[in-house]
């Protein structure tokens, strides 16, 4: 059988969606999260950069988004104007993409964390069993996007 | 509710998040703003007036729910919002600005990414609904 340090970080999606789906939820949704840690990891491995720690990646994923980096999870994150200031003439409407696809992810690394008869308690904070579903591909396009970014560090 | 009510009512909602957030209300602003994403699912939709009605006598299902927000997703069909800006709107929208709202359970930063995703998937929705639905006949 394949471990999980020999598939890449889509592989790695790929089973924990089925892990998920076959009904291990706790261990599918950390296996989510770890899928796209492994792909945060790759791509700063892949440009030189080491960020062992959850701050550190999580920097990373801002920096992808042009936003600065905190020093701790309790200091505020400075969105750039291009993020809270209407452009009429620009319809890409720029959205912090990274860090909404790495929120996703870390949110089921929540839900592996957190009870099962608490998520049931309370069907309003937490997914239910089946609600997971729309969220795979917010997941997939993070490591999709991981895969294929490019940083200044690979200009010629 | 047609779909020129529902844009007009998301509009106002973005409008009124908008002033919220400038006097610091982001617990409001945040309800606001997943209130125009709502409208603004149900604006955009093409499929919204087509639809039968459900048990309550509503033309639609509300988009607040997976299986509503993805189809509508599907049916909606613009590169700006895809499933997985559907995906995005529940999770910031519903899941963290929604439930703030009951909880206030979101830690500050959390709450303001959610408000500053959220607020520009609205103002996204705002534009494919404005430019997607029927426009009245300009002949006298």
């Amino acid at each position: 059988m394949t471990t999980s340090k020999t598939l890449t970080p889509m592989q790695q999606l790929d089973n924990a969606i089925a892990i998920l789906e076959s009904g291990e939820v706790r261990q599918g949704c950390a296996l989510v999260y770890q899928a796209a840690r492994a792909a945060v990891d790759a791509t700063t491995t892949r440009h030189g950069i080491s960020c062992p720690t959850h701050l550190e990646a999580y920097n990373f994923i801002l920096a992808l988004d042009g936003i600065p980096p905190i020093a701790s999870y309790d200091d505020p994150v400075e969105l750039p104007d291009r993020y809270t200031v209407d452009d009429p003439s620009d319809d890409t409407f720029p959205i912090p993409e990274y860090v909404a696809g790495f929120g996703v992810a870390e949110s089921f690394q929540e839900h592996a964390d957190t009870p099962i008869e608490v998520q049931q308690s309370d069907p309003c904070l937490y997914w239910q069993p089946g609600e997971f579903r729309i969220f795979y591909p917010a997941v997939r396009e993070l490591i999709d996007r991981l895969e294929n970014v490019q940083l200044p560090a690979d200009a010629p | 509710m047609n779909r020129s009510d529902h844009l007009n009512t998301a509009q106002l909602l973005a409008a009124r998040a908008d002033n919220l957030l400038q006097i610091g209300e982001n617990v409001l602003a945040g309800e606001a703003l997943w209130g125009a994403i709502i409208h603004g699912v149900s604006a955009a939709d093409p499929e919204h007036e087509i639809q039968p009605p459900d048990r309550y006598g509503n033309p639609h299902l509300a988009p607040n729910t997976k299986i509503a927000l993805e189809a509508a997703a599907g049916q909606i069909q613009n590169p700006l919002f895809t499933v997985v800006a559907a995906g995005y709107c529940l999770y910031h929208g519903q899941r963290h600005l929604h439930n703030h709202f009951y909880h206030l359970n979101l830690p500050p930063n959390a709450l303001r990414l959610s408000l500053s995703i959220s607020r520009r998937y609205a103002r996204r929705l705002l534009r494919i609904a404005a430019t997607s639905l029927p426009q009245p006949n300009s002949n006298p």
